[in-house]
């Protein structure tokens, strides 16, 4: 496990009136709140390369810095909706993307990714700059929001019930989230479930979904009307490809949601979709040494994932169809079976 | 020659256990070491007793047999002989000098 400094609290707590705004409209008309989308290609490209862009992202200010062309379309692209903080004196993470100074600019070029002027990862080639750009964010996240519980996990919603769906890289976790998101389930994170210990509720922070490999043709083929950006091929985690945040999901930003259900899901090729329960005191040993950051938590941490699985019904989840995965999903939820809170 | 009085075990004062448990599954929690692990019932009833008060194996088998309501045989005495090690171990207990 890593050691991970103590963020700075009062970072973390940012006026979310602003993203509200975007959502209802501004209540003083003078105010008027900006998204990517307002800016124009140019626009955006010299924010990029000049003084660096706050995005807000769910509960955090990002400042990003990059001219690199395939991150500065991405972000056109996949962080339409965001709103850009123009006001935020500070940023909880400063993120700037570029290529390495000396001879490797023109020979093999690569991508370095800076975070608070500091060089965490060792480079990688510079098509893969895009998905550096999301890896490093989690990164950001696991490492320095130590405010919440934070799960290696998918969150959505429905109803007024939260799906926490942890599972280990190549799963299917994010295929399964993507298709619920994609049939009307809310996006709350694909990759990182931040709960709350004061409350155990779980903070909104909706990125990207991250597809890979076979993935990207199934949700192509699943839900046509998506948004899925560029390709990445030849990563170490194969070909990589992002799908847009619903505009739904945006939205509902500022909503917190209570976790009914714990489900793992896996992905096993021409099996029927299954749900099986599963052991509440096994799923609480698996979440608490699987957290980011329980051990730095302590008795807080321990006490915040019990109360969680203490208030939800935990599932193993086995499908190949993504059709019936999601038909399942829905059927339960709508026959009352998940546990009202 | 005096035979050598059995070690008695209790969990160390200077941290705490926290606990949960559905129906006969137990999850502890130790601060001292911020491991947590999954107990069955009689390992959890053996540590919870060992948290009140110390005792030697003999005494922590006739407390747990007595708790659980089951009986003190050969076969309890043999897992409280490999369990409290593992306790040990693990740094769950220690053993009072």
């Amino acid at each position: 496990m890593f050691a991970f400094p103590t963020a700075h609290s009062s970072r973390f707590h940012q006026d979310s009136s602003r993203r509200r705004e975007l959502r209802e409209g501004p209540k003083d008309r003078s105010m008027t709140i900006q998204s990517i989308s307002s800016l124009s290609p140019s626009e955006l490209a010299r924010q990029l390369r000049d003084q660096g862009l706050n995005l807000g992202i769910g509960p955090f200010v990002t400042r990003i810095q990059s001219t690199i062309p395939s991150v500065v379309r991405g972000i056109r692209l996949l962080y339409a909706g965001y709103p850009i903080e123009k006001d935020s004196t500070f940023a909880d993470f400063h993120v700037h993307l570029a290529p390495p100074r000396g001879l490797r600019r023109w020979f093999r070029p690569q991508v370095l990714f800076f975070f608070d002027g500091h060089v965490p990862f060792k480079p990688l080639p510079l098509a893969q700059a895009y998905p550096f750009f999301e890896w490093g964010l989690n990164w950001c996240v696991a490492q320095y929001a130590n405010q919440y519980l934070i799960l290696h996990a998918a969150v959505i919603e429905k109803g007024g019930h939260a799906v926490i769906m942890p599972g280990p890289p190549g799963s299917g976790k994010s295929t399964l989230c993507a298709g619920l998101v994609a049939g009307g389930w809310r996006l709350l994170s694909d990759e990182l479930a931040l709960i709350s210990p004061q409350d155990g509720r779980l903070t909104p922070m909706p990125r990207p979904v991250s597809l890979k490999n076979e993935s990207i043709d199934v949700i192509r083929k699943f839900a046509p009307g998506v948004t899925i950006g560029p390709e990445s091929a030849d990563t170490t985690k194969g070909t990589v490809a992002h799908m847009k945040v619903p505009d739904e999901s945006m939205a509902r930003v500022d909503e917190h949601a209570t976790a009914a259900w714990v489900v793992y899901a896996r992905y096993d090729a021409g099996a029927p979709a299954r749900l099986e329960r599963r052991s509440k005191a096994q799923t609480l040993l698996h979440i608490v040494r699987n957290a980011f950051n329980c051990s730095l938590l302590g008795e807080r941490g321990f006490q915040t994932a019990a109360d969680l699985i203490d208030t939800c019904d935990c599932y193993d989840f086995t499908y190949s169809d993504l059709d019936q995965a999601v038909g399942v999903f829905d059927t339960l939820l709508d026959e009352g079976l998940l546990p009202i809170s | 020659m005096l035979s050598p009085k059995p070690p008695r075990w209790k969990v160390p004062s200077g941290f705490s256990l926290h606990w949960q448990s559905w129906d006969d599954e137990f999850v502890v929690y130790n601060s001292g070491s911020g491991d947590t692990h999954l107990l069955d019932v009689v390992a959890a009833e053996a540590l919870q007793s060992l948290e009140r008060e110390s005792a030697n194996l003999l005494e922590l088998a006739r407390k747990v047999a007595a708790s659980l309501e089951i009986k003190l045989d050969d076969k309890l005495s043999a897992y409280l002989e490999r369990l409290v090690p593992d306790f040990h171990r693990l740094g769950l207990v220690e053993r009072i000098k």
